[in-house]
């Protein structure tokens, strides 16, 4: 099989990764607050600290890998770096964690009383803030911008964050990681995010910054956390964290344009790309080497059997489902593991893509077995179906 | 639209060749007046290939049936857009999508595909996303 054609099977799976996004009016709201948050914490920390701050996504939003969560009355996760631009010294992480909350705890009171936001809160994480919402809630880890010597010659935009105690400072590089993350992906573009499907071609690149484009590596990452976070309900403390699988995926991803071509080959290989470094289990951050994704796994060993074993089993759903013979049978089957409403979904958007080639001359058929798809000898002219509703 | 569209229907002869030049493989078979195509159809790579039946004479409309597997039913109910459980009813006649001046191997052949296409969907959803019109109810 050509690695530059895409499978119906792919296909499936790309609109099983349409139904974890977000819904449109969530995704605008989640745009918007971080918008807001951003605009204000800006503005705020000029009067209060005498100092600039930023705030932005980080994680599954930044990568645009964010999943639905498994049940509908659960939030979703999201994640934010608040980064105030000052010394390192002139702050303990303490410090540095309490006034950031004095300063969110601002920003509450102006939303509620102000704007009239009804469903506001400000949570104390352990070394994060955060702020919960209707249906979401954004972690916000404070940080300081890391000017060490070798924090200079990374890439991105290398910061301190503190340690789950308040103790230490720990370097970490999230827009550093979403640039590489990006980079990795875009190697090969294929899919619009809405109804109207265009062929595969060249895609604006503003398109894919702007999330208006999936990619077969965030497809193939989407469906990996979503199989994750099913198979992990009932024993959290042990699932894999996003980190681990994004990075690995990326490292894995050879640029197969087709969904599944590329989360067979993610799944076969990503073990390839896990480090033994003097006896340590290395997953390294690909913008700082000396940052390792999977030290918990040094602390529990037991953790990076787990892993493996994990996505043995993803690879053994996949190809389960694969087989399977029947448009119904297979998506019956990633329901098993992906779930049901998010796979009857998928088909439910599959079909409505369909109607609308049917309904706008661009489905065609091939010869042989008349398959449906865009490209194809024979038009499929336009027509209405007739008949009697189902019935007994 | 006044002027009145001349159309030549095709002899069932036009019909077998063009079905025999895109479905090589299928069965083509002519008695007494009635043509008969038998293919296989697979909408999907990851759908069932499916056995059709088209019986067509210039005379009458075609017929399709699906004659292997058997259609199945989703809790009980047989699926929409059929006649009486037997055929398919793949175009709305009133506005006339089609006539028998066009070829078989282009309209409903594609069209039976795209039949079983939002019928294994519906298998699994219980809906028809296919769009399509029901006769009115007396």
């Amino acid at each position: 099989m050509s690695p530059n054609v895409r499978t119906d099977f792919g296909n499936l799976l790309e609109h099983i990764s349409f139904e974890l996004d977000p819904p449109p009016e969530i995704h605008r709201t989640l745009n918007d607050e971080y918008m807001r948050l951003g605009d204000f914490i800006k503005e705020d920390s000029k009067s209060r600290f005498r100092a600039n701050a930023e705030v932005y996504p980080q994680g599954s939003k930044a990568l645009g890998t964010l999943n639905r969560p498994v049940r509908a009355t659960d939030d979703f996760d999201l994640d934010a770096v608040y980064r105030r631009d000052i010394e390192r010294g002139s702050v303990t992480q303490a410090e540095l964690k309490k006034s950031t909350g004095d300063q969110l705890r601002e920003y509450v009171r102006v939303r509620r009383e102000e704007e009239g936001v009804t469903k506001l809160e400000l949570v104390d994480g352990r070394r994060c803030w955060t702020l919960q919402y209707d249906g979401f809630h954004i972690d916000v880890l404070p940080a300081l911008p890391d000017r060490s010597e070798p924090a200079a010659m990374l890439a991105g935009e290398p910061i301190l964050i503190t340690d789950r105690r308040l103790h230490h400072w720990q370097a970490s590089n999230p827009k550093g990681f979403a640039t590489w993350f990006r980079t990795e992906m875009k190697r090969r573009i294929v899919t619009r995010r809405d109804m109207m499907e265009k062929a595969a071609g060249d895609v604006d690149v503003k398109q894919i910054e702007d999330d208006h484009v999936k990619t077969p590596l965030q497809v193939a990452v989407q469906l990996l956390k979503r199989h994750r976070d099913i198979h992990f309900q009932e024993s959290f403390g042990e699932r894999p964290i996003s980190i681990i699988i994004t990075t690995l995926a990326s490292h894995a991803y050879q640029g197969e344009i087709d969904p599944y071509r590329a989360l067979d080959r993610i799944v076969r290989d990503a073990p390839n790309h896990i480090e033994r470094r003097a006896g340590e289990v290395v997953v390294a951050n690909p913008t700082n080497p000396d940052e390792n994704f999977a030290d918990k796994w040094n602390e529990k060993p037991a953790l990076a059997r787990v892993f493996l074993d994990w996505l043995r089993k993803v690879g053994a759903d996949i190809a389960a489902a694969q087989g399977q013979s029947g448009m119904h049978k297979v998506a019956k089957s990633l329901g098993g593991v992906l779930g049901e409403d998010i796979s009857e979904g998928a088909v439910r958007r599959w079909s409505k893509q369909v109607h609308h080639q049917s309904s706008t001359g661009q489905l065609r058929a091939s010869t042989h077995s008349a398959t449906l798809g865009t490209t194809g000898p024979i038009a499929v002219r336009k027509h209405t179906f007739y008949g009697e509703p189902s019935d007994e | 639209m006044a002027s009145r569209v001349t159309s030549r229907r095709l002899s069932l002869t036009a019909q077998a060749a063009a079905l025999y030049r895109l479905f090589p493989g299928s069965t083509v078979s002519m008695r007494r007046g009635v043509l008969t195509w038998r293919g296989n159809l697979r909408p999907t790579e990851i759908s069932l290939e499916y056995r059709v039946e088209i019986k067509y004479s210039p005379q009458l409309v075609p017929k399709v049936r699906v004659t292997h597997p058997a259609l199945e039913r989703r809790e009980g109910k047989r699926p929409p857009h059929m006649y009486r459980g037997e055929t398919l009813c793949l175009y709305h006649p009133p506005r006339r999508e089609w006539a028998a001046s066009m070829l078989l191997a282009e309209t409903i052949v594609p069209w039976s595909s795209e039949w079983l296409f939002f019928y294994e969907s519906w298998l699994l959803t219980g809906h028809w996303d296919g769009g399509g019109i029901h006769p009115t109810t007396k």
